[in-house]
Formats: structure tokens, C-alpha cells, sequence
């Protein structure tokens, strides 16, 4: 049997508990994903696909439940420790990409170093070769403004790739891209899989769920994984 | 994931911080401006009132301890040479010198002076040799004073010579009322070069017998006297007993000056300060707003590098970063430009303001003194207020799950 590195365990997540706008966006979930498998948890809006999400990249704790990364469980943890296990565990490609529109996009790409101590040669050395992969080494120095959808979605991956994190979590990540680019990201996608990433992606976009890479397709309802 | 050393990260949150800055940097532009114009106008004040402060103390020094006046009729008279021997007796005074000085109008210089009467062979050999320049009289020299008239000498402030240079009077002047049948010409033997310059720079220095004459003081009479008392526990019990006997007699301690100048200072520097508080208020409350006010843009940004795995703490120091640059630059760039104004350019603007009689007062160079204490109430008055404004709303955004801020729920 494979060996989980991503557990959620029975789950929930409240958001403004004890306020007239409390909502409940994921209710009692669990699941687990083995090592270097490619996993789709599809939904529709408002199911909670992105809060199961950043509840598993350490972004938000749960009000219940547990999420446990590499057989360690984050979710209880103070937070300098969760940071330092997400920075070192967990790239995050988010569905807005979340880039700084004012930096460059090799100073995009090397944030998640900068806490971690890492000098600036190091972090250049490292962002260059992510830059050639994502074809994006022209755009060095340009600003994230300038950039093009597309563009900028390679950043995004390139950033959640810099700190050789073996777990990738990305939320919608096709939603902005045209056919073009959304053909272009799977194959990222198939290359990371196959060097052993292990990946989670939200979306209801059928060319990502039903991709012949994919493991596995989970399915969220009202907060709930249905199957 | 390589890990660098403490040094590394702190060596890459300051780098951030900088590029954080340049990067917004039209707000940090104004704010840096309002800030330095802020520590500029505070500093020039108290830099303008120490110095004041700090050369009247100087002189202060050579005050008598205590200075005995004759009051009649409310005001100050001649003092009649009889009260020397009683004020003598008194135990525990050494001696009672008599004073002889007044002010003089000097119409073709539509200004007010201080004229003292000494006995200028006294600057010959003794200490007060070392404070006169003789070499910026021209064609004079040390071995010519005593070739001149003896009782129509004189030695005069640098501002006070520098004027008289200007109406070709540098070597001798012509003191004269309209009362008078004709001029009283006195030669101008040499100028003090005391670091004194406040109290000096109006002054002439006449010997007694050509002073008296100037101030038409009667033979006997004296303006003021000095009473020196060895033993500094006794002078207001001395200046006490003076009253009493002498009820007409007014009496002024040495440390009595000394209060006066510093509340004198005092009081002008915290008018001039009062007077800018409502601009200083309206600017701290455009620095709040800049600074303190996190933008939506800030915020997301925040949201961002905690959803990259940035750290509280490491968030705060970039933020602290920051305004300890802004506001420390700000600080010393306000400092010195202060320094600068007040001492290189002689405070123009707020000179004034403080010395009061500036249009009969000749110019005078202010004595460069910033106390460190000052400084230190500079910078803390300045950086510390600015480093809560920008840290404590970066760290509410801090605190805040990086999922509530990226996702704006």
C-alpha cells in the first residue's frame, strides 16, 4: 500500500463563528493522497473545493478535524512551525495567481525563500532554472503587470515550484487560461507527475478531471466529499 | 529546501524592506518630506534655544555673585559711592567692586549699545589680554596702546566694529549728544574675540574716567555694584541682609541671572513651538494617514507572502524595516539640515523671533551646541510614534489567516 503524505481527517471549517455571516464551508471531510498521485477534487462553485484546499496547504487551521502533512499534524501546530512545514513541503498555486503586481517576476518567484535565509545568488540560481523550464527567462526583470494571463500563470507554478516541494496544491488553475493554455498547463502538470510531485488540484473544468493522467477524482458537495 | 544562517535572513528582510520602499515609493516620498521638515522645524528650535541658552550661561560664569542696584522712584539709580564700606563690613563679603556702565544711542548708527567703563591697562597683563583682538584693528598694535589718550580709549565688540568700519569710524569714534558743546573722541584700541558674542557684540569697553563722561555720571556715583561672596552657601543670606539694612538697595544673585536666561529661552522656544503646533499637528495627521493606513494593496500583499509561508515575526520586522529607514533618514536628514540652518545660516526667520531687538542688534554667530540628550528626545519623539503607526496595522494584517485575506472573505 502506497504511503498517504496528505491526510485530512474528519475536517470542518467555520468561517465568523458566532456572527450573524457564520457559514460552514467543509463539513466533517476526509481523504487521503498517496504519494506522487494526481488528484482532482471537482465541485461546484461554493462547495468548498478551495477551503478543503487551503485547509491542506496550511493557509487557514480547521475548526475540527485534522490535516496531516508527511505524517506530521499541521494543523496543530503553532504557526512559525506550520509555515516552515508548508514552506518545505508544499508549493501552492492559487486561482487568482496572487502575484505582486509591482515586483518582478523573478522577485515573485523567489518569496517563498526570502524567510527561509536563502542568499540572493542561491535564489537567483534557483528561479533561472525555473525560468527556462516555464519559458519565461525573457521576462526576467519585467513586471507581473506586464505580463500576459498565461504568463503569469507560469510564474505562479514557477513560485510554488522554488522551494522543491514535493506536495503541489492548485485551485482552479485553468480557470483564467484559454484551450491553448490550459493544454500547455496539463502538460506542467504530467511533467510534475512524473517526477514524482504529488499533486491536488480544484476545478470543475473536464479537460482537467478527465485527463488520462489523473488518479483519482474526488467530489465536493455543500462542504462534503461525496465520493 | 536549503536553509540559510540568522545573518542571511536578516541580511533578506532588509533587502525586502528597501525594495518595499522604493517600490512605493511616491507615498514615501511625501511622507519622508513632511517627516524632515517636521524634525527640521523641532530641531532648529531647541538647537537656536540651547545655543542661546548655552552662551549666556558662559557668561554668566563671570557674573558677580551678587549684583547690588539702587531702586528709587521704581526705577534704577546711580549708586552713591558712600554704601561700599557698610556693604565691606558685612561677614562673609570679600569684596565690592563698583560698576560704571549705562546704553548709548548712537544716532548715525540708529542703534543701541552697551557702554562699560573699565580701567583698560588692566588688559595689558591681565586676563582680559587673552580676549581682545588687537590685530583686527589696523595700524595698531599691543606696544601703541598705552600712546594713546588714556582716558578716551576704547575696545569694542566685533558686530559694534564691524559697523563702524562701515561709516570709516573703525579707528576712533565721536561720541556725541546734542546737549553737548562738542564731540568726545574716543580711539578704538581693539576688539574682544570672546566666544561670548551675544553679550559682546554690542558692547564698548571705555575707560572708566572717558565712560563716566560718555554716561555723564557724576564723580562718586557708580551705576551698580558687584559683591563677591567666597562661600557660595552665604550669597543669599548676604543678598538678604543688604535689603535689610538698605531697603533702597535691590539685590540680583548670580544663580537669580542664571534662571532667568534659561526660562528667558525657555519660554520663547515653547512659544515658537506653540505657534507651530497647528502645523505640526496637521502634518502628524497626514503622516498618520499615509502611514498608518494600510491599502488594500498592502494588505494583499501581506495575504500573499503569508499564503508563500512568511512568517508573523518576519512580516513585522519588514514592516518595522521600513519605517525605522523612513523615519531614521528622515530624522537625520531633519537634524542636520536644523544644524545647518541654525548654525551655518544663523537661523534666519527664527533668530529673530528670539533675540527680540534684531533691528539695533549688530549680528552675532550662534555657538554650535546640540545636546545629545536633545537628540535622543528628537529621534524618540519622531522614530517611535511612526514605527507604532506602520507596524500595528501590519500586524492586524499579520495575524489574519493569509485564506481570509487572499480570498477577502
Amino acid at each position: 500500500m502506497a504511503n498517504p503524505v496528505v491526510q485530512a481527517v474528519n475536517v470542518t471549517k467555520t468561517y465568523n463563528r458566532g456572527k450573524p455571516n457564520e457559514v460552514t464551508a467543509v463539513k466533517h471531510a476526509s481523504l487521503k493522497i498517496d504519494e506522487g498521485s494526481l488528484v482532482v477534487l471537482k465541485g461546484p462553485s461554493g462547495s468548498g473545493k478551495t477551503t478543503l484546499l487551503s485547509l491542506i496547504g496550511c493557509q487557514t487551521k480547521p475548526t475540527r478535524g485534522e490535516v496531516i502533512i508527511r505524517g506530521k499534524k499541521v494543523s496543530k501546530l503553532p504557526e512559525k512551525f506550520m509555515n516552515q512545514h508548508k514552506r518545505r513541503h508544499i508549493g501552492f498555486i492559487f486561482q487568482h495567481f496572487q502575484l505582486i503586481a509591482g515586483m518582478s517576476v523573478l522577485d515573485n518567484i523567489v518569496l517563498p525563500l526570502i524567510p527561509e535565509g536563502v542568499s540572493p545568488k542561491a535564489r537567483n540560481k534557483r528561479a533561472d532554472r525555473l525560468l527556462e523550464q516555464f519559458n519565461l527567462a525573457h521576462r526576467r526583470q519585467f513586471k507581473i503587470s506586464s505580463l500576459s494571463g498565461g504568463e503569469q500563470q507560469r510564474v505562479a507554478i514557477a513560485r510554488a515550484l522554488i522551494n522543491n516541494a514535493g506536495i503541489l496544491l492548485a485551485d482552479e488553475p485553468t480557470a483564467h487560461l484559454d484551450s491553448k493554455l490550459t493544454s500547455d498547463l496539463l502538460d506542467y502538470i504530467e511533467q510534475l507527475k512524473q517526477s514524482g510531485h504529488t499533486i491536488l488540484i480544484t476545478s470543475h473544468d473536464p479537460v482537467i478531471y478527465q485527463n488520462p493522467a489523473v488518479d483519482r477524482v474526488l467530489e465536493m458537495k455543500d462542504g462534503q466529499i461525496t465520493s | 529546501m536549503i536553509s540559510g544562517s540568522w545573518f542571511e535572513r536578516q541580511k533578506n528582510i532588509i533587502d525586502y524592506s528597501l525594495q518595499s520602499l522604493l517600490r512605493r515609493r511616491s507615498k514615501n516620498i511625501l511622507i519622508l518630506i513632511i517627516f524632515i521638515l517636521l524634525v527640521f522645524a523641532v530641531s532648529s528650535v531647541l538647537f537656536i534655544t540651547e545655543s542661546l541658552t548655552q552662551e549666556m550661561m558662559i557668561t554668566s560664569n563671570d557674573l558677580p555673585d551678587i549684583t547690588v542696584q539702587r531702586i528709587v522712584g521704581g526705577r534704577q539709580a546711580n549708586v552713591p559711592a558712600s554704601y561700599i564700606p557698610d556693604i565691606e563690613e558685612i561677614p562673609g563679603v570679600e569684596a565690592v567692586e563698583t560698576r560704571v556702565w549705562g546704553y548709548f544711542y548712537l544716532a548715525s548708527l540708529q542703534a543701541n549699545f552697551t557702554i562699560y567703563g573699565m580701567d583698560l591697562n588692566l588688559l595689558e597683563e591681565g586676563e582680559y589680554q587673552k580676549i581682545v583682538n588687537w590685530k583686527n584693528v589696523p595700524d595698531e598694535s599691543e606696544n601703541q596702546i598705552l600712546s594713546t589718550r588714556p582716558d578716551f580709549r576704547m575696545i569694542v565688540g566685533q558686530g559694534v566694529f564691524e559697523l563702524l568700519r562701515d561709516i570709516q569710524m573703525e579707528k576712533a569714534y565721536l561720541f556725541y549728544q546734542p546737549t553737548w558743546e562738542k564731540p568726545i573722541p574716543f580711539d578704538i584700541i581693539g576688539t574682544f574675540k570672546t566666544e561670548t558674542e551675544l553679550q559682546s557684540n554690542d558692547m564698548m569697553i571705555l575707560q572708566t574716567e572717558g565712560a563716566r563722561r560718555v554716561l555723564e555720571l557724576p564723580p562718586d556715583e557708580f551705576t551698580d555694584m558687584a559683591v563677591y561672596v567666597p562661600n557660595p552657601e552665604e550669597i543669599d543670606n548676604i543678598a538678604l541682609k543688604i535689603r535689610r539694612y538698605f531697603p533702597e538697595l535691590r539685590t540680583i544673585t548670580k544663580a537669580q541671572i542664571k534662571n532667568t536666561y534659561s526660562s528667558v529661552f525657555g519660554w520663547k522656544s515653547a512659544f515658537v513651538l506653540s505657534s507651530m503646533l497647528a502645523a505640526i499637528f496637521a502634518f502628524l495627521i497626514l503622516i498618520w494617514d499615509k502611514a498608518s493606513g494600510l491599502s488594500p494593496e498592502e494588505k494583499r500583499e501581506i495575504g500573499i507572502l503569508k499564503a508563500v509561508g512568511w512568517d508573523t515575526d518576519v512580516l513585522l520586522s519588514v514592516k518595522l524595516w521600513e519605517g525605522l529607514i523612513l523615519s531614521g533618514v528622515s530624522s537625520l536628514a531633519g537634524i542636520l539640515l536644523a544644524y545647518t540652518y541654525t548654525f551655518q545660516l544663523r537661523a534666519p526667520g527664527l533668530r529673530e523671533i528670539f533675540i527680540g531687538w534684531s533691528a539695533i542688534y549688530p549680528s552675532f554667530q550662534l555657538i554650535p551646541d546640540a545636546d545629545p540628550k536633545s537628540l535622543l528626545l528628537i529621534i524618540t519623539i519622531s522614530v517611535v510614534p511612526y514605527l507604532a503607526v506602520t507596524v500595528f496595522p501590519a500586524w492586524k494584517a499579520a495575524i489574519t489567516d493569509p485564506d481570509v485575506v487572499i480570498r477577502n472573505i
